[in-house]
């Protein structure tokens, strides 16, 4: 079973493809119609796999000196808050083997070794113009693919959901600016970016197009015929949905920051670089010659961690 | 010596068939078993490999 070199229809002569790129741009465009792989956009309770944390650091506590500041290593220091973002999941379509499987004569047709005109095998199929079809998506950015990105509208693409699958908060250093006798608010963070999920939509037709050509197939009573535009693009998009949910080496799989390739923006979760010490902030004094202190968030903002949403086949 | 039928010459006399206007179904087999003879043909075969239609023809000679 191996990928074949199909014969097709061009005026008045049956000739060998060379050149499939224009076909399998027609079986990624029929896999955007239908994607066998799916994701969706929950609040909580999404896969493990595309599972984040965002992390950002809130105020410790005042400290309170009799007659004296403590110094910073007796001050609390900062502490990190930890946000887990669980808010994708995959699902995999149940389907069944097209019926086309069934039929030795479903599929196109190539020379075969022995120069007599064959049908392809459903394997021969699947290899020939399947398997480079879901390569493409992986690879390229393409029909039913989803990615990432921080924009609200994406021409071409349809956001799957206004619910950002991250938002990465950072302590608003801005409103860390008095001790006083009371203390600031320990957690006072600020959205620094949210990131969403879309979908590439389908492409138009390739049907016709420069570089298509006209597969063939072989009749009840023998003879060949062309594919219409409906009947190939059919069995195109029952194969790639298909062999995106079932073919062992052709199936799809998203996740975050596992195999394959990077799909949209990177994710950041960012945080404030400074030390607890270097927060360190004397406040005020009250009459009873109490001296408050407190440790802040401070610094500059730094990439803490950066997830990729990944698309691989296995 | 041509060979004719009517005024028409149907054999020449360099042994040339002429103004043959059709065929009757024991010449239309034996010209057919004659390029089956030939075995210049195209076989289609569905995916299991079994023929389906053999298409014979002619070849250069």
């Amino acid at each position: 079973m191996a990928a074949r070199s199909p014969l097709y229809y061009s005026g008045g002569e049956i000739l060998t493809a060379t050149n499939l790129d224009t076909v399998v741009d027609q079986v990624v465009r029929a896999y955007g119609q239908n994607p066998g792989v799916t994701l969706t956009v929950v609040s909580s309770g999404g896969d493990a796999k595309f599972e984040m944390t965002d992390t950002r650091y809130k105020a410790g506590a005042v400290s309170v000196g009799d007659g004296a500041y403590l110094p910073p290593g007796q001050t609390p220091d900062i502490e990190a808050i930890e946000t887990i973002a669980s808010n994708i999941t995959e699902t995999v379509a149940s389907v069944s083997q097209p019926a086309a499987s069934s039929n030795p004569r479903s599929f196109p047709v190539y020379y075969n070794s022995s120069n007599e005109i064959q049908a392809m095998t459903e394997t021969d199929f699947i290899d020939t113009f399947i398997k480079p079809a879901l390569d493409t998506i992986v690879a390229d950015n393409s029909a039913g693919e989803y990615f990432v990105s921080t924009l609200s509208t994406i021409t071409g693409a349809t956001r799957v959901s206004a619910t950002p699958i991250f938002v990465d908060t950072r302590a608003d250093e801005t409103l860390y600016d008095d001790v006083g006798i009371t203390g600031e608010t320990l957690d006072q963070p600020k959205t620094v970016n949210s990131y969403y999920l879309f979908q590439r939509d389908a492409g138009d037709t390739q049907y016709g197009e420069t570089g298509w050509v006209d597969l063939m197939y072989i009749d009840t009573d023998g003879s060949l015929r062309v594919y219409s535009d409906s009947d190939i693009s059919a069995l195109f998009g029952d194969y790639v949905r298909y062999a995106a949910s079932n073919t062992v080496g052709a199936r799809l799989s998203y996740s975050i920051n596992g195999e394959g390739t990077t799909k949209g923006t990177g994710i950041i979760d960012t945080v404030l670089d400074g030390t607890s010490a270097e927060g360190y902030t004397e406040g005020g004094i009250s009459p009873s010659n109490y001296y408050y202190a407190q440790e802040f968030p401070n610094g500059e903002p730094i990439a803490l961690t950066t997830y990729y949403l990944k698309l691989t086949t296995y | 010596m041509a060979v004719k039928v009517g005024n028409d010459i149907v054999i020449s006399d360099n042994k040339e068939l002429s103004n043959i206007e059709s065929t009757d179904d024991t010449t239309q087999t034996s010209i057919n078993n004659a390029i089956v003879g030939i075995d210049n043909k195209l076989i289609i075969k569905d995916a299991t490999g079994t023929a389906v239609k053999t298409i014979y023809g002619a070849q250069s000679v």
